[in-house]
């Protein structure tokens, strides 16, 4: 009862904070769709960095992270770092470019630059299309993270993953209606601060406690060699490393609430160092939170903390965290627990707030039926939420598969590429009809997600065909 | 140009020496090999933004 209590106190505490810090943001908010979503291209260094940071990084890290780490080894660390390697060299190489344009041409949604690029409102209704089918599963994945935090810090109970999920909704409701991306960057900036000092304590305490049962941290690295952990091999195979990496490598082009965050940037200095400290804060955390989930191995292999969430059970993947949560102080649960639902949080509001501006500028839907949809997707996601489909990284995972072949027609247009559009708009569509076909041929979202049509990822052949659409687009264009 | 070969060679280097010659080496071995590469990439990219802001 006392775990459950101080943890409610912990979360009353962030969610009065985040929701003061909402309404101060109130000040800054300015008349019109371009302050609502954008912030007019007026946020500074501090809050770009920390909203594009809050943003890409969501529960999946210290849930689902943590636990591949445990179940998996170290290829985890791979698998997430390519992901940063290949944004910030996107980042370095096109940001520079879409923040001018954007400012030039008053792009507000991303599907909306695609329109303008193309020149044709059609490339901005799929594109609309594809983000609302694709956003459905990754942020309701992140829903799904809050309710399991909430169930493992009451130590379980299907009535408490239900109250955390429609908390969760609630309060990114609130903070995405309060002031637009005013109150989304401001709690962002919030959020993902509590994410990384909780994440460290979290840390310091694993390894405190390994040190106080005798492990060190490099005795733990033997324990891990000891039990088979070596190398890449076991689950990461390379043809489940190129599934996995694939998808997250176009993550930066292909997610529009990311691309969203490059037209906000109020001068070049800004956006440089949203890039830089965007870098720090996802090297920091990436390798913070493998370590994390490593560590809790190392303890289960020396029999150690009492952890027993079976590594060769992929249901349990994500119990790793709330099992650590449970045998902490109930103060450092209720911290990390309150980071994960803010990882949550800063994620969906941001993505509810993209579609909102999807839906109301490339529907053509307007400002007040944007708003709308925003209420409408967030009851869609809690209710697959609460519907507990999958595990949260094939959620997640699979969401950038269906996404990626947004990437060539993206890429070729940043480039000054034009097309087609009715080829372009086809090209957009790979990725979700190659996902469906696969689904259906395999007989399972699992196995369509790392099948290999003739030896090939699945993610190849999207990213395969997609280009040549965008390729052959640009020939008859120009012919 | 230079950019993109940069980013192409660190991330050519987070897949082929983890699966070959580093095939077999320890989880903290693997775990400082991939952290090197990100701070590689971290470092690149804030030398490439030095300029960025300060002309024009």
């Amino acid at each position: 009862m006392d775990r459950l209590l101080i943890g409610l106190i912990v979360l009353a505490a962030y969610i009065i904070l985040g929701t003061a810090v909402a309404i101060a943001s109130r000040k800054r908010l300015e008349a019109g769709e371009e302050g609502f979503y954008i912030a007019k291209g007026r946020l500074g260094s501090f809050l770009s960095a920390m909203t594009y940071a809050a943003t890409t990084y969501s529960s999946f890290m210290v849930v689902g992270l943590v636990g591949f780490a445990y179940s998996t080894g170290v290829g985890a660390l791979g698998f997430e770092l390519v992901y940063l390697i290949s944004t910030l060299g996107l980042l370095i190489i096109f940001s520079r470019r879409v923040w001018r344009r954007a400012r030039e041409r008053g792009w507000v949604s991303p599907g909306e630059m695609l329109a303008d690029i193309y020149g044709s409102r059609m490339v901005a209704v799929v594109a609309s299309i594809i983000f609302l089918v694709s956003l459905v599963p990754y942020a309701s994945a992140q829903l799904k993270g809050i309710g399991e935090a909430v169930a493992g810090l009451a130590g379980g109970g299907d009535q408490y993953y239900t109250i955390g999920v429609l908390l969760g909704v609630a309060v990114m409701l609130v903070w995405s209606l309060v002031a637009g991306i005013w109150s989304v960057a401001a709690t962002d900036a919030l959020q993902g601060l509590w994410m990384l000092i909780a994440g460290t304590m979290l840390l310091l305490w694993l390894v405190a406690e390994l040190r106080s049962s005798g492990l060190g941290v490099v005795e733990a690295f033997r324990v891990l060699e000891e039990a088979g952990l070596a190398g890449p091999g076991g689950f990461w195979s390379i043809h489940i490393f190129l599934a996995f990496t694939i998808p997250w490598m176009f993550f930066a082009v292909t997610n529009p609430q990311v691309v969203q965050r490059l037209f906000m940037p109020r001068d070049e200095g800004s956006l440089r160092n949203m890039v830089r400290w965007f870098g720090v804060f996802g090297l920091y955390y990436t390798v913070l939170v493998v370590l994390v989930g490593l560590l809790a191995r190392a303890a289960y292999e020396a029999g150690v903390l009492g952890i027993s969430v079976d590594p060769a059970d992929p249901a349990q993947r994500d119990r790793v965290t709330p099992s650590l949560l449970y045998i902490a102080s109930p103060l450092l649960a209720s911290i990390v627990f309150t980071s994960i639902v803010a990882a949550s949080i800063s994620t969906v509001d941001s993505i509810l707030l993209t579609l909102s501006s999807s839906i109301s500028r490339d529907l053509g839907a307007g400002r007040r039926a944007g708003l709308a949809g925003l209420i409408v997707v967030a009851g869609v996601l809690a209710g697959v939420a609460l519907a507990r489909l999958q595990y949260i990284v094939l959620l997640s995972v699979l969401s950038s598969l269906m996404l990626l072949s947004l990437a060539p027609a993206t890429i070729a247009g940043w480039l000054g590429r034009r097309g087609d559009p009715r080829l372009v708009a086809a090209s957009m569509l790979v990725g979700p009809v190659i996902v469906a076909i696969a689904t259906v041929t395999t007989g399972s979202v699992k196995a369509a997600f790392v099948s290999r049509p003739m030896g090939i990822p699945i993610s190849i052949w999207i990213l395969a065909v997609s280009t040549l659409l965008v390729l052959v687009a640009g020939r008859i264009r120009g012919s | 140009m230079r950019q993109a070969m940069v980013y192409a060679i660190l991330l050519l280097l987070m897949y082929i020496p983890p699966y070959t010659m580093l095939k077999a080496s320890s989880p903290l071995a693997l775990l400082l090999y991939w952290t090197a590469l990100g701070i590689a990439g971290l470092a690149y990219a804030w030398v490439e933004t030095r300029g960025w802001g300060k002309s024009g």
